[in-house]
């Protein structure tokens, strides 16, 4: 490479190099600058801020302005409106004035005009006051005149009214004068007709005379009887008086009973009561033994069955042991055991009635033919006749019933006459809703004394050894009647025969 | 029932009812293999632990201290059912009283309702009716 062009380039080179120095320090400056500017920026910034701050004060205060400058508006307004008021009254006043000022001319006129006024009537009164003082003298005068005028014209009048009064009277004196006169002259007249009427009533009453002389005797006579009477009715009153006192003192002890009677109504109430609770009681104790003898017959049966039991054992197994004397005992002891064992089973069935009440319908010729067909045996040994008649439908319990006829016929044929053959008549008939049914035979027939007593339980009228029984049949019928509000009776000769009757409700309608 | 009456079981708290009733069952077969038990109670005990011989026939007293006759039923009826159809009941009491016998018929188990004392003609009747001869 030549020298010119290296000299040139290193030239260059080194116009490069100030230019780029150049630059590097306009680029320092530059940074400053634009450091300045950014300076210069953030003041402006902050300053726009300020200004905003400043500005929306401004607005405030503005708005404040604004607002103040309408109150004042308005302010303005009413003092204009006060003004133009103020102007008016002004005016009116102006008005008022100049009125009150013509007045005031007026009322002076007027009081001047008064005054004037005034003085004339002060002379006329003064004048009056003469005139007056004149007058009242001249008025005494006039009142003394008048009052003397007064006097006179009032005696004036007093005697005027006399004279008038007298000449009336005189007038009506004439008046009555006259009358009187015709009246007499009338009267006279009268009087002569008067005397010949009053001889004819003469003679009347001397009739009358006589006439009442017989009838004052008659009342006299009259009157002896009234006073008889009068004495009879005082006698009378006596005695009424008497009865009366009488009367009284029944009514006080009547009184005196009623009261007595309350007390012993009381009494009877009271015992009612008592006698009420004692049937209830009785009833509760009735039901209590009923129980009591089911439960003593239902536990004694339980040891005699064993006792049976027992002997049937010797019976059957030891009798070959035996001698005839104790064969004999354990007969007896047995016989005993078969009788205590039908009195329990007895006493049971009797505390039992009415335990079961149900109540069907019953044909009783049906269950009589039933009980008399239990009863052959006993009939047909007897040799017994029996008579049913037609018997009604009852409502009732057929065991009860069944029993209630058995026992009554079987006693008809069981209490028979020897060498008698019983016979037996059944009946019934219709009572006011009852039934009335009829046993009759015609055996020993029962002393009117035992009528009661052989209804009793365990009572018997014969002993063992005549006829058999146990002294529960008849009471057992008179249990069961009473479950049907019955009664039972007996109409009975010894000897001739028995009929026992017995009612019981007639529950079909 | 298709067995022959061998075994019976009396179940009665009185001791003499007990001592006549088997008398009676000996009487009518001597054969017979009787069981006494004086309760409801013994009664069961025997008849759960299955013990031979087995009893064909049961008869019942009702009124009895303890367990009653009833009681004994119901306990009676929880039994196994083949043990119970190979055996009758028949109450076996004083009571006649006509509310026990219509309690008794209710139960199914119960075949007969006789009052005391067993008699032979009794036992004939209940072994011809119930068992083979």
């Amino acid at each position: 490479m030549d020298k010119k062009k290296l000299d040139q380039l290193i030239i260059a080179n080194r116009e490069l190099a100030f230019q780029n120095e150049e630059k590097e320090k306009r680029a320092a400056e530059l940074i400053i600058a634009n450091r300045e500017l950014e300076f210069q920026n953030e003041e402006k910034e902050k300053r726009e801020a300020e200004l905003a701050i400043a500005d929306r004060e401004l607005a405030f205060q503005t708005e404040e302005k604004v607002k103040r400058a309408a109150e004042r508006v308005i302010a303005m307004k009413e003092l204009i409106f006060q003004n133009l008021e103020k102007q008016k009254r002004a005016a009116e006043l102006i008005i008022a004035n100049r009125e009150l000022a013509f007045q005031n001319e007026e009322k002076e006129k007027r009081a001047a005009e008064l005054i004037i006024a005034n003085g004339e009537l002060i002379f006329q009164n003064e004048e009056k006051g003469k005139r007056a003082a004149e007058l009242i003298i001249a008025n005494r005068e006039l009142a003394f005149q008048n009052e003397e005028k007064e006097k006179r014209a009032a005696e004036l009048i007093v005697a005027n009214c006399e004279l008038l009064f007298q000449n009336k009277e005189k007038e009506k004196r004439a008046a009555e004068l006259i009358i009187a006169n015709r009246e007499l002259i009338f009267q006279n007249g009268e009087k002569e007709k008067r005397s010949e009427e009053l001889s004819i009533a003469n003679a009347e009453l001397a009739f009358q005379n006589e006439e009442k002389e017989k009838r004052a005797y008659e009342l006299i006579i009259a009157n002896w009887e009234l006073v008889f009477q009068n004495e009879e009715k005082g006698k009378r009153a006596a005695e009424l008086i008497i009865a009366n006192r009488e009367l009284k003192f029944q009514n006080g002890e009547k009184e005196k009973r009623a009261a007595e009677l309350v007390i012993a109504n009381r009494e009877l109430v009271f015992q009612n009561e008592e006698k009420e609770k004692r049937a209830a009681e009785l009833v509760i104790a009735n039901v209590n033994l009923e129980q009591f003898a089911y439960l003593a017959s239902h536990d004694l049966q339980e040891p005699l069955r064993t006792v049976s039991n027992y002997m049937k054992v010797f019976e059957e197994d030891y009798l070959m042991l035996l001698d005839d004397k104790a064969r004999e005992y354990l007969h007896s002891v047995n016989s005993s055991i078969e009788r205590m064992s039908s009195l329990i089973k007895s006493l049971l069935n009797f505390s039992r009635l009415g335990a079961d009440r149900t109540l069907t319908y019953i044909n009783c010729n049906e269950l009589i033919n039933d009980v008399l067909a239990d009863l052959d045996v006993m009939i047909k040994t007897s040799g017994a006749i029996i008579e049913v008649t037609e018997m009604p439908d009852i409502m009732a319990s057929e065991i009860e019933f069944h029993q209630l006829f058995q026992n009554l016929i079987s006693n008809a044929i069981k209490f028979r006459r020897k060498g008698i053959p019983p016979k037996v008549q059944i009946r019934a008939k219709e009572l006011d809703k009852k039934w009335e049914f009829a046993i009759t035979d015609n055996g020993i027939g029962i002393a009117p004394g035992h009528f009661s007593r052989v209804f009793e339980i365990f009572q018997r009228l014969s002993t063992n050894r005549e006829i058999e029984g146990n002294g529960i049949g008849l009471a057992n019928c008179k249990k069961i009647i009473q479950l049907y509000e019955g009664e039972i009776r007996i109409e009975s000769k010894l000897g001739q025969g028995t009929t026992f009757y017995f009612t019981i409700a007639n529950l079909i309608i | 029932m298709n067995t022959k009456l061998r075994c019976i079981m009396l179940i009665d708290d009185n001791p003499h009812d007990n001592f006549f009733h088997e008398r009676t069952i000996k009487k009518y077969d001597i054969n017979s293999i009787v069981i006494s038990k004086s309760s409801g109670t013994e009664a069961l005990e025997y008849l759960k632990s299955q013990k031979e011989p087995h009893s064909d026939l049961i008869f019942l007293d009702i009124n009895m201290p303890g367990m009653n006759g009833w009681e004994f039923l119901r306990e009676y009826n929880l039994l196994d059912e083949e043990l119970k159809s190979r055996t009758i009941i028949v109450m076996l009491t004083t009571s006649d009283n006509p509310n026990d016998i219509a309690k008794a018929k209710k139960w199914s188990v119960v075949v007969e309702y006789i009052t005391k004392p067993l008699t032979i003609e009794m036992m004939q009747e209940i072994s011809n009716r119930y068992f083979i001869q």
